[in-house]
């Protein structure tokens, strides 16, 4: 390096070097689109035209009476319930089962985590062709159990559709709270699980005083980012039902894109972009406050 | 006794688990290798096999994985290179508003990408970069660059201190201390990076959507989705599509699954 420059110098260029690449690509592509969006949610345009209108809150208050919203809203709210509760749970108990020494743990491991491991659009072509009324394995099974009366038409009735994606949701994204679960049970000492045997413990009471708590740093990343998942959930629905029939699978990831990109509406577009981005910042705002105290304690 | 009982019922109701979890690939498998006729019995067996809807199949698709794979290997070398970049000072150097920049480069992780689309539409067509391959990979690399930077920081920040100071005392400059110590030791958390970012590139959607448009640019997602939603589909050629088109990232997972599962484990910790 220069020989003009002491150690400091040398160091606070160093730093600089390093970080302009991703700083500037953090301001190119995530602070700048965000204020974009913001400023477009506030005008009329149609993504062609020299000028745009200011439109003050109107496309706000033209989302919030609008039925498709409003029917994206609550599959939105739907799948966090499944994504923040049943998930994680299903994971929880697989974890907590093959966390032991046994044969064959490696393999259910691994086999139990391959649908995770695949595109969303591949998991709706697969359960697409599961869910078709006249042939699919769904209804099929149903009908060779002499359950025939609970077939239904599981991604084209309006009132079943939701739970349809659902269960390919639930099958495709399951395997992150296993594998989370699964890591944080290994951080949990045995010794500690055996003294509280020794002490009298049952099976259930180590399970709540001993190991969920050594389980909440596990509980809270998953509560996090499911969440988070759920709200901007976008390629299975699009590609499973691409939020039909009649809005009735919509969420507000497909919202916004039939907005932009079908209608050209972008101011309307960009309102429902900041809906979604304020959902997550409610989220992950007290995540990361958390997330970075833990920094700080590390660094101290 | 009773902990054999215990034992056989704990793997009676794994097998059974798993079975469910796997049954959709199968019945994809099942499908896809049978002649049209057979494909509407969903759960007989082909009477013969035939590999004829794995052809259609591929040719249905084949531009499609050509493409993804010119997108995903160059993004996945360049988002991991940058995010070295950031991940060296924010792990092993301390200074002023290091914490910030990281948090920073964190809600990058958050943000919904719905909410830079539009600006984000805009800007590459700006720049030219609409509906080529180098524009995808300056938009994966951008949107991988938090991730990587996570887990590497996560990964760097393990690298014992000490390992800095001899190597300042030795007269080994910073930069110089990033390219012939750092990268060499981190190499664990840099394959874990790859393995990620592998899959993440190869299964990514929405920008393929809003940023593609010529079927010589289109990543294999497209193709697939385009398939899915035909009115009337031949299952057994889109069910070989679908089992070719998640094949790499299926054997990744299975090659490489310690340091997949590294990998996960570091970021979201």
């Amino acid at each position: 390096m220069s020989r003009g420059l002491n150690h400091l110098q040398k160091k606070t260029l160093t730093i600089v070097l390093f970080l302009a690449l991703p700083v500037a690509l953090f301001l190119a592509f995530f602070l700048y689109p965000i204020i974009y969006t913001l400023y477009l949610s506030f005008h009329e345009w149609d993504g062609i035209s020299q000028y745009m209108r200011f439109a003050g809150f109107m496309n706000y208050s033209r989302m919030l009476s609008s039925s498709h919203f409003r029917l994206a809203l609550l599959n939105n709210l739907q799948l966090i319930v499944l994504y923040v509760v049943l998930i994680p749970a299903a994971g929880l108990l697989l974890a907590l089962l093959l966390n032991r020494p046994m044969k064959g743990k490696t393999f259910f491991e691994t086999i139990l985590f391959i649908p995770n491991t695949i595109t969303p659009i591949a998991a709706a072509s697969i359960w697409k062709w599961m869910f078709n009324p006249d042939y699919g394995l769904i209804n099929r099974s149903l009908a060779a159990l002499g359950l025939a009366k609970l077939a239904q038409n599981w991604l084209g009735d309006p009132r079943v559709a939701i739970y349809g994606i659902m269960i390919s949701a639930a099958w495709a994204g399951f395997g992150f709270s296993f594998l989370i679960f699964l890591a944080g049970l290994r951080t949990v000492p045995g010794s500690l699980v055996d003294a509280s045997k020794i002490d009298g413990a049952s099976a259930l009471q180590s399970l709540r005083h001993v190991i969920f708590p050594m389980l909440a740093p596990s509980t809270v990343v998953i509560v996090a980012f499911q969440t988070l998942y759920a709200i901007k959930i976008f390629d299975l629905v699009f590609a499973l039902t691409g939020g039909g029939p009649a809005h009735y699978t919509s969420v507000l990831g497909i919202y916004m894109y039939d907005l932009t990109f079908e209608q050209f509406l972008m101011g309307q577009g960009a309102a429902a972009a900041i809906v979604l981005f304020v959902l997550s910042a409610l989220i992950v705002g007290p995540y990361l406050v958390l997330s970075s105290r833990s920094v700080e304690e590390i660094r101290q | 006794m009773k902990k054999r009982v215990q034992l056989a019922g704990l793997y009676a109701f794994l097998i059974l688990v798993t079975l469910l979890v796997i049954a959709p690939l199968v019945v994809a498998l099942n499908t896809a290798l049978k002649v049209s006729e057979e494909v509407w019995d969903v759960t007989s067996l082909p009477t013969r096999i035939s590999l004829r809807n794995f052809i259609e199949g591929f040719r249905a698709i084949s531009r499609g994985l050509f493409n993804s794979t010119l997108i995903t290997i160059p993004s996945m070398l360049i988002s991991t290179f940058v995010g070295t970049l950031a991940a060296y000072p924010l792990s092993q150097l301390r200074f002023k508003g290091d914490i910030a920049i990281y948090l920073l480069i964190l809600v990058g992780l958050y943000v919904p990408f719905q909410t830079v689309l539009i600006p984000l539409f805009l800007l590459i067509r700006k720049l030219g970069l609409y509906d080529t391959i180098p524009g995808m990979w300056l938009v994966n690399t951008a949107y991988g660059v938090p991730y990587t930077t996570l887990i590497l920081r996560n990964f760097f920040t393990t690298v014992p201190k000490e390992l800095i100071e001899a190597a300042s005392l030795d007269g080994c400059s910073l930069a110089a201390y990033y390219w012939r110590i750092l990268l060499p030791v981190g190499k664990i958390g840099i394959a874990a990076t790859f393995i990620l970012q592998f899959r993440a590139i190869w299964n990514e959607f929405l920008f393929g959507l809003t940023i593609t448009r010529r079927p010589q640019i289109m990543p294999v997602t497209i193709y697939l989705q385009s398939f899915v939603g035909m009115t009337d589909i031949k299952w057994g050629h889109l069910m070989a599509a679908t089992l070719i088109a998640i094949l790499p990232t299926i054997a990744v997972f299975l090659f490489f699954k310690r340091h997949f599962v590294n990998g996960l484990t570091g970021v979201y910790k």
